[in-house]
């Protein structure tokens, strides 16, 4: 009887904490490589894709995993950066997944099998070599957000500071108004965040472009 | 003049904040973003999977908005067939709502096979502080620079704000409640409340002139819609306006020898405007009928079809004399390829007991471009004009549906006169400009006209700077 509760008690846990850690997808690693004259990113993650993406996935639909990746150098000053949409599909006669993101493919056969896709994730283009100041050392900030449902991404940063416009209704198209909220706005510009529209962001050990390492072909 | 200056600095803020946002956030094709290693960078469009029957909306987080409100917005109800194209722009809808302030969405299969259900976290919107822009076609653009938005407040998706607002020349405070936003909402209904100051602008002799104007009232509007592009709506207006004793000088004038600020007397008024000065007190019925059936897809900023248009009947009745006014506006939108050819045209008419403020002006940058505002017409204004324009518009920067900068030329034609009476000479303008994409503000705009016609004033073109888009 007691080893039945342990278990329960124990399955419970074990529940949860998968839960927990779906709920909180996590960057691990971010390791910046050179890759001929592009600067690529390999990621580690954990936590990926998801309760919310799977459930998704199951109902037939296409999700995303949006990336922004960000050089910095001379401290936090924005040299180059890049936004990536990596998209998730099931095929729900095969019950294969799949995964795209810049340029790669994959096929995989199981939900364990997109878990460990997507905890490496394949090396990914942040920028041109030249973009960078050789002597300087910099960084690469990488970040993610997930869209169980993959969206349209553009007009999206407009809409995460105006918090929807306020047309006017009813009144004929004579009057037009749009208006921003005064507290998102001031969020957005002294907020210190500047990976607020990311759910998880990263940040790379400090390099040195000229010690960058090249990834194999 | 300091009122100029004040304006000047909030636009250039405000400006400066929308350009911010935009530089803060590169957009694709931004030539900082990184080439590409192999292939693409993954497309943003979702791919259409297939079609899937929607078996219910299950809202989270919701505690005052109904489903029935969510579903509105949504534009979905369960049963519906949709795709993942149709998914996203109905969750995009109900976030640009502007009932939540988050919402996040994802799906789980539904309980026969093909189906779904479509599960929202959503967090409610409460009072919000803002600030924004906006135009009308009497007032020109004015600035939003406190307001208290109630959107929602009682969970019936409606729209409810205290504004204050000025501009160039008008000022005042505003407040509105409004129901039926959706699109499938059959009837809208809504109210407002109104404490306003216009600066009526006239010309004289080359001399710009302005007259205070103070309205205050409240008005009551109830509408229908027909299907999805007609609709006919009623608005009772109760209204106190009051219309200074004197007026003053809006431009310095060297060759009159006046100066902006310059008092200019009772007895020195133009007869059209002293007969309308005074305190009165009146009702005017007004009633809508809409047209729209532009299309959603836009090229260079503007419908890449359909034709928007809006006859208006009113009738005014006050001590002074009552009086009827009627107006018909059409916008049409056609796709040329390299650009999008915009065509509007407006005829109104309005009874010779109108106050002057009442009536109808020419020139500037709603009516005939290449001119200053106003200047075409006698002081005490005109009781019918007509004018049309014809903008092609095309993309100079950026994503053509939805572009950073945009390029246009315009011809621009007008004429007016009294009712029974001979018109006056026709008005044309030609001439080209920009409207620039600043994030949430929407576009800035600079017009350069050339006047084609007889000018009152003595200029080789006017420029024009606006908020938004006449049309």
């Amino acid at each position: 009887m007691g080893g039945r509760r342990h278990g329960l008690l124990l399955s419970v846990l074990m529940t949860a904490a998968a839960l927990s850690a779906q709920a909180a997808p996590r960057i691990t690693a971010v390791a910046p490589e050179a890759h001929e004259d592009v600067l690529v990113c390999r990621l580690a993650t954990e936590g990926l894709p998801g309760e919310r993406i799977v459930s998704t996935l199951h109902s037939g639909l296409v999700s995303a995993v949006e990336l922004k990746l960000e050089i910095l150098q001379d401290g936090d000053r924005s040299v180059a950066s890049n936004r990536l949409l990596m998209r998730l599909s099931f095929d729900l006669w095969e019950e294969v997944y799949a995964v795209s993101v810049a340029g790669h493919e994959a096929r995989l056969p199981d939900l364990d099998g997109l878990e460990t896709y997507l905890g490496a994730l394949p090396p990914l283009p942040v920028a041109a070599l030249s973009a960078l100041d050789a002597a300087t050392p910099a960084v690469v900030r990488a970040g993610l957000r997930l869209h169980p449902i993959a969206p349209d991404t553009r007009g999206r940063m407009g809409r995460m500071i105006s918090g929807g416009p306020s047309a006017q209704v009813g009144r004929g198209d004579d009057v037009q108004e749009v208006s921003v909220s005064l507290g998102r706005l001031i969020r957005f510009f002294y907020g210190g965040d500047e990976d607020a529209d990311m759910d998880v962001s990263r940040t790379s050990a400090p390099f040195r472009p000229e010690e960058l390492i090249h990834a194999p072909h | 003049m300091s009122h100029r200056v004040s304006t000047t600095i909030i636009i250039s803020a405000i400006a400066f904040m929308a350009v911010c946002c935009v530089d803060s956030h590169p957009a694709r094709g931004d030539d900082r973003q990184a080439p590409q290693v192999a292939g693409t960078t993954g497309n943003t469009q979702p791919t259409v999977v297939k079609m899937l029957t929607l078996e219910a909306v299950e809202p989270r987080g919701n505690t005052r908005t109904s489903l029935s409100v969510i579903e509105k917005h949504l534009g979905l109800s369960p049963g519906d067939r949709i795709d993942q194209a149709a998914l996203v722009a109905a969750v995009t809808r109900l976030r640009d709502s502007g009932l939540f302030d988050s919402v996040e969405d994802f799906t789980r299969p539904g309980h026969a096979r093909g189906s779904l259900i479509l599960v929202l976290d959503v967090e409610e919107r409460g009072p919000d502080l803002r600030l924004g822009t906006g135009n009308n076609d009497l007032d020109g653009w004015y600035l939003i620079p406190a307001a208290l938005s109630l959107d929602n407040l009682t969970g019936h998706g409606e729209r409810a704000a205290v504004q204050l607002m000025f501009g160039y020349r008008m000022g005042g405070l505003r407040a509105h409640y409004r129901r039926g936003a959706t699109p499938v909402d059959r009837t809208f209904w809504g109210a407002e409340l109104h404490a306003m100051g216009h600066e009526r602008i006239y010309f004289e002799d080359g001399v710009e002139y302005g007259h205070t104007v103070a309205r205050s009232g409240l008005s009551l509007h109830l509408g229908r819609r027909f299907g999805r592009a007609l609709s006919l709506s009623a608005s009772l207006l109760a209204e106190t306006v009051d219309a200074d004793s004197t007026g003053s000088v809006w431009q310095d004038n060297d060759v009159s020898g006046v100066d902006s600020g310059d008092d200019v007397a009772f007895a020195d008024l133009p007869a059209g405007i002293a007969a309308g000065v005074g305190k009165r007190q009146r009702t005017t019925w007004r009633t809508d009928l809409v047209l729209d059936t532009r299309s959603t897809e836009r090229r260079s900023g503007s419908p890449v079809a359909g034709l928007w248009g809006r006859l208006r009947l009113g009738y005014t009745v006050q001590e002074t004399g009552d009086f009827p006014d009627a107006s018909l506006d059409l916008r049409t939108y056609r796709d040329l390829g390299a650009g999008v050819l915009g065509l509007r045209g407006r005829a109104a008419v309005v009874d010779e007991d109108a106050p002057f403020y009442d009536r109808h002006y020419l020139g500037g940058l709603y009516t005939v471009r290449g001119f200053p505002s106003q200047s075409l017409t006698a002081p005490a204004g005109d009781g019918w004009i007509c004018h049309g324009s014809a903008e092609f518009r095309a993309t100079l920067m950026g994503d053509a549906t939805r572009p950073r900068m945009v390029g246009f030329l315009f011809l621009d034609a007008g004429r007016g006169g009294e009712p029974g009476g001979p018109g006056g000479d026709l008005a044309v303008g030609a001439g080209w400009g920009v409207r620039l994409r600043l994030g949430w503000l929407g576009y800035l705009g600079a017009d350069f006209g050339l006047p084609l016609s007889d000018s009152p004033v003595d200029e080789s073109f006017h420029g024009h700077v606006s908020l938004g888009w006449s049309f």
